[in-house]
């Protein structure tokens, strides 16, 4: 898949998927869970939360 | 000198200080993403729609700005108002600029554009271009008072027409800090993400 294909299936441009990608972008709950039942993974499977 | 020329001085010093180090940033940042390939992709990624629109939008300004600041140096303020034909033109570029601000940054506008138009991401940097607005119109309004009050405090009165630049000043500012806004808050995601 395709970062333009994953960004037209959860709604969001390609530069937000860059974005989530390099880590300089924090999704919003709604992006980050369209995102993890696109690929039917959990949230924890896809993304991780650092403190720091 | 006056307090007004100093003031100018000091702001066109600080736009250039400021156009500089973005620009041998930006260099910077192609050197760098020549360089790692792994980074490249995010570095060299292509400028989204709002990002583009407030270029634009800059530049519309400054052209309009430029246009009408050299009108106001070639027939000084009073003249300018005394000749309609010239008082006409510089009211014209003001509103032919001030319109393609309305065109251009359209799809920041109204809630169905930016839901058709913009994703969350765009959302968050119009949200903070809104306090580089915020910003731009008080240092404006600054400038007007501060400057009109030195530079007119020994005549005692200021021209009137100084009000009608004052009105069309605060509208571009209103436009010009918002697209200064995003165009700086997507460069600071860029660098910095969002944190």
């Amino acid at each position: 898949m395709t970062q333009q294909e994953l960004a037209d299936a959860v709604g969001c441009t390609r530069q937000t998927i860059l974005a989530l990608e390099a880590g300089r972008y924090t999704p919003s709950l709604g992006l980050a869970f369209r995102i993890a039942r696109l690929f039917e993974k959990s949230l924890e499977d896809i993304f991780c939360y650092e403190t720091d | 000198m006056n307090l007004w020329l100093n003031l100018t001085i000091f702001v066109a010093l600080l736009v250039s200080v400021a156009g500089l180090s973005m620009g041998y940033q930006t260099l910077q940042r192609f050197k760098r993403a020549k360089a790692e390939s792994a980074e490249a992709e995010w570095e060299m990624g292509p400028m989204v729609l709002l990002q583009k629109r407030a270029l634009w939008s800059i530049l519309s300004i400054l052209v309009g700005s430029a246009a009408c600041f050299w009108l106001w140096q070639t027939y000084s303020v009073t003249l300018l108002y005394q000749d309609t034909r010239i008082r006409l033109t510089f009211t014209l570029i003001l509103i032919i600029s001030l319109i393609l601000q309305v065109i251009i940054l359209a799809p920041s506008t109204g809630r169905r554009r930016r839901e058709l138009l913009l994703d969350e991401r765009d959302e968050h940097v119009l949200m903070v271009a809104s306090r580089y607005q915020v910003g731009g119109l008080m240092l404006m309004n600054a400038l007007w008072a501060i400057g009109g009050t030195e530079y007119y405090w020994e005549a005692g009165l200021i021209p009137v027409t100084l009000l009608d630049l004052m009105f069309w000043s605060i509208f571009l500012t209103f436009f010009l800090s918002k697209s200064v806004g995003i165009v700086i808050s997507y460069w600071w995601m860029e660098r910095y993400g969002d944190g």
